[in-house]
C-alpha cells in the first residue's frame, strides 16, 4: 500500500507544475521552493557517493559558483558517466526534484530529491598544454638564482678565511 | 627613553628573514611533488617557478645581510611581522598563476587566509581546481597554523634569539624548557594526529564511496586545515559536501584537539591525563561551548520554523564549535547562516568567534585563557570589596601549573581583550561603509579577526577591493596578537624620521 502512494506521487509530480530554477535562487530564495517540485540544471562535479539504493552527487551552475547535493536511486547514477574535476568536465544534467531547505530525513541537510534526472551534455576528459614560456622563464629564474647562491657561498668562504 | 630602530637593527632583521624566504622555496617543493605524482604539469611548473622566485629573493637578501647576529626584542617581534606579509606574496604565486582568482589582491587574500588559519575564501570554481594548487591551500594553513617561525626555529633559531623571535608570533607559552624542543614537540604532536586522523578521515570517505586515492587526499587536505583550525575544504561545499554525519562528528573532533593548548597536550601525551579535568582554561573553554551551543539552539528553535530538533541541533552545535574553534568549517553555507540564523543565534556565533581557542593551540581570538583571567579579576575585585579593608584576596587558577593572578597578567589580557574588540568592531563599521548590514559585516570582520572563516556570503570575489584589503589586515593582526605588529609598525616610522 506505500508503495502504491508512492508511485501515485512519482506519477502525480510531472502534472505539478515544476519550475525550472537556477541553483544560486534556491540559496537566495530557498523559501519559495522548499518542499515544491523543481527542475535544475548543472555539472556533475566531484564524486560518487554512499552506498545501497541511495546515493549522493553534487551539481554545480555550469557559470557559476553555486553547488548542491541531490539524492538519486542507484538506478540512475548509470546515466552519469563523467564527475567535474581538473581536467574534466562533468556530465551536465537536468534534474526533476523535491527541494529541501533543511530534508528531514538527512538530518538538516539542504539537497534535492531527484526523481528524475536526465544527461543533457556529456562531459569530457580534456588536456592543457605545458606553457613553453613558463619553462624559459623557469630557466632564467634558475641561473639567477644558482648565480646569486654562487655569490654567497664564495663571499662566505672568504669570511671564514 | 626609549631606545629608536637603527640601521644596525637591519642585519639580523634582513639576514633571518631571507632564511626563512628561503625556508619557503623548500617548502614548495611539497606541492611540486604531489603535482608531480598526479601528473599536472601546468602546476608543476608554476611551483618551480615559484620556488625558484622565493630562493632567488632569499639568497640575494642573506648574500647582502649575512651576518647571523643575535637579535633582540624588537627585532624578533619585526621578523615575525614581516615574514607573514612576504609569505602572504610569495604564497599567493602559484594561486594567481592558477588562474582561479580574477586579481593578484584575490590570491594574496586567500594566502592570508591560509597562513592566518581563517578559512575566508574568494577562490573560484574551487570544483575544478588541480590537485597540486589545492594541496597548496591547505598546506599553507597547516604552516601557518604550527607557526612559520616555529618551523624556522627548527633550522635556523639558535640560543636566546630563538625564544625572542618565538614569542613575536603570539606564543608566550614554553611547554618545554627550551624553545626549540617546545618547536619539536608540536610538530611531533601535529605529524602524529596527521597520521591517525588521515587514516580515519580516509577510511570513512572510502566506506562512503569515494575513491581511495580521493579519500585519503580529501583526509589529509581536511585534516591540515582543521587540525589548524583553518577551515578551507577541497570543495566548494565545505564539509556539507560530504553529505554525513560522520564527518561531520569527526571533523569537530580534529577542530576541538586543534584548538586545545600544546601545553595539554604535553601533559596528557606525558600521562598526566587529570590535567584535563583540572586545567582551568580547557574548562572554561568547554563551558563557554556548551552555554554557547544551548542557547544559540534555543534562538534558533524559536525564531527559525520548520527545522526538525536533530536538524537543528545538528547545525548549531558544528557551527559553535567551528567558530569557538576558530576553523570555520561549515555544514551548511553562508546564504543558511544569513536567511536561517536568527539575530540573537548570530550574535551568539559573533560571541563565540570573538573568544577563540586556547592559548598556545593553532586558534585565534581573544582565547580563554585571557577569558578566564578577566573572570578570575572580576571574582577577586568582587571578593575584596565583600573582605575586611585590610584582607589580602588571592585568587588562583590551575594551568598546567597553579599560577597566582598577578597584575600585570591581568592588564595584558584586558589589554588584547580590548585591541580584539576594537578592531572586530572597527572592521564592522569599514563593512557597513561598503553598504553592509551592521550585524553581517560584524560577523564577517569577527570572522576574519579571529581567524575563523565562517561568512554571512560578504566575502567573495565581488567585494569591493578595499574591504579585502581590510580583512587581510585584519587576518594578520589577529593571528599575531596586536603586539608584534605595532612594534613592526613602530619600526617602520622611527625608519623614516631617525632622532
Amino acid at each position: 500500500m506505500k508503495k502504491f502512494f508512492l508511485l501515485l506521487f512519482i506519477l502525480a509530480i510531472p502534472l505539478y507544475p515544476a519550475e525550472k530554477v537556477k541553483i544560486r535562487e534556491l540559496y537566495e530564495n530557498g523559501e519559495k521552493y522548499n518542499g515544491k517540485a523543481i527542475i535544475v540544471e548543472g555539472e556533475v562535479i566531484g564524486d560518487l557517493m554512499g552506498k545501497g539504493e541511495e546515493r549522493w552527487i553534487n551539481i554545480k551552475d555550469e557559470f557559476e559558483d553555486f553547488a548542491i547535493g541531490i539524492v538519486i536511486s542507484k538506478k540512475e547514477i548509470e546515466k552519469i558517466e563523467n564527475f567535474g574535476r581538473y581536467r574534466i568536465k562533468g556530465d551536465v544534467v537536468r534534474v526533476l526534484g523535491i527541494y529541501n531547505i533543511n530534508c528531514p530525513k538527512h538530518y538538516g541537510e539542504r539537497d534535492i530529491h531527484a526523481l528524475n534526472i536526465e544527461v543533457i551534455k556529456k562531459g569530457e576528459k580534456y588536456t592543457e598544454e605545458v606553457n613553453i614560456k613558463k619553462i624559459y622563464l623557469c630557466f632564467l629564474l634558475l641561473s639567477i638564482t644558482l648565480f646569486i647562491a654562487y655569490l654567497y657561498h664564495k663571499e662566505g668562504i672568504s669570511r671564514e678565511e | 627613553m626609549i631606545p629608536q630602530f637603527s640601521r644596525d637593527d637591519l642585519k639580523g632583521i634582513f639576514h633571518y628573514t631571507g632564511k626563512l624566504i628561503i625556508l619557503l622555496g623548500y617548502l614548495f617543493l611539497f606541492p611540486l611533488f604531489v603535482a608531480l605524482i598526479y601528473k599536472e604539469w601546468n602546476p608543476a611548473i608554476d611551483f618551480i617557478f615559484s620556488s625558484l622566485f622565493s630562493f632567488s629573493i632569499g639568497y640575494l637578501i642573506i648574500w647582502r645581510f649575512p651576518e647571523e647576529v643575535d637579535i633582540n626584542w624588537r627585532q624578533g617581534m619585526t621578523i615575525a611581522s614581516l615574514i607573514w606579509l612576504i609569505y602572504m606574496f610569495l604564497g599567493a604565486i602559484p594561486l594567481y598563476l592558477s588562474g582561479h582568482y580574477n586579481l593578484y589582491i584575490d590570491a594574496c587574500f586567500e594566502s592570508m587566509s591560509a597562513l592566518a588559519t581563517t578559512g575566508l575564501v574568494l577562490v573560484k570554481n574551487l570544483d575544478h581546481m588541480a590537485n597540486s594548487y589545492n594541496f597548496w591551500r591547505h598546506f599553507m594553513c597547516f604552516i601557518g597554523g604550527q607557526g612559520i617561525i616555529l618551523l624556522g626555529l627548527l633550522i635556523f633559531f639558535r640560543g636566546a634569539s630563538a625564544f625572542k623571535i618565538y614569542v613575536g608570533e603570539a606564543r608566550e607559552e614554553k611547554i618545554l624548557p627550551n624553545v626549540v624542543q617546545t618547536a619539536k614537540f608540536i610538530w611531533l604532536v601535529s605529524v602524529c594526529y596527521l597520521i591517525i586522523f588521515t587514516l580515519i578521515l580516509g577510511s570513512i570517505n572510502i566506506i562512503h564511496g569515494i575513491s581511495p586515492s580521493r579519500s585519503f587526499f580529501h583526509a589529509i587536505c581536511i585534516f591540515m586545515a582543521g587540525w589548524d583550525t583553518a577551515g578551507f575544504a577541497v570543495q566548494s561545499q565545505n564539509i556539507a559536501y560530504y553529505h554525513s554525519i560522520l564527518i561531520d562528528i569527526i571533523t569537530s573532533l580534529i577542530v576541538i584537539l586543534g584548538a586545545v593548548s600544546f601545553g595539554l597536550h604535553y601533559a596528557v601525551w606525558t600521562g598526566k591525563f587529570k590535567e584535563i579535568l583540572r586545567n582551568y582554561e580547557f574548562k572554561t573553554f568547554m563551558v563557554s561551548i556548551i552555554l554557547l551551543t544551548f542557547f544559540t539552539f534555543i534562538g534558533f528553535m524559536k525564531f527559525t520554523r520548520n527545522v526538525d530538533f536533530f536538524s537543528s541541533f545538528r547545525i548549531v552545535s558544528y557551527h559553535i564549535i567551528s567558530g569557538h574553534t576558530g576553523v570555520g568549517y561549515t555544514n551548511a553555507d553562508s546564504y543558511y547562516l544569513k536567511n536561517y540564523f536568527p539575530d540573537f543565534s548570530l550574535i551568539l556565533l559573533i560571541i563565540a568567534m570573538g573568544f577563540g581557542g586556547c592559548s598556545c593551540s593553532t586558534s585565534g581570538g581573544i582565547k580563554m585563557l585571557r577569558i578566564g583571567l578577566i573572570l578570575k579579576e572580576l571574582k577577586r575585585e568582587v571578593k575584596g570589596y565583600s573582605s575586611p579593608t585590610s584582607t589580602v584576596v588571592v585568587e588562583k587558577f590551575h594551568h598546567i601549573k597553579d599560577i597566582s593572578l598577578t597584575d600585570s597578567s591581568v592588564k595584558l589580557s584586558s589589554i588584547i581583550l580590548i585591541m580584539y574588540i576594537a578592531t572586530y568592531l572597527i572592521g564592522g563599521i569599514i563593512g557597513t561603509f561598503f553598504g553592509y548590514p551592521f550585524l553581517h559585516s560584524l560577523f564577517e570582520s569577527t570572522s576574519a579577526c579571529a581567524n575563523v572563516g565562517l561568512s554571512v556570503g560578504i566575502t567573495n570575489p565581488d567585494m569591493p577591493n578595499s574591504l579585502k584589503l581590510t580583512y587581510i589586515i585584519e587576518m594578520w593582526i589577529g593571528r599575531l596578537e596586536f603586539i608584534s605588529v605595532f612594534v613592526f609598525i613602530r619600526y617602520l616610522f622611527s625608519l623614516r624620521s631617525p632622532e
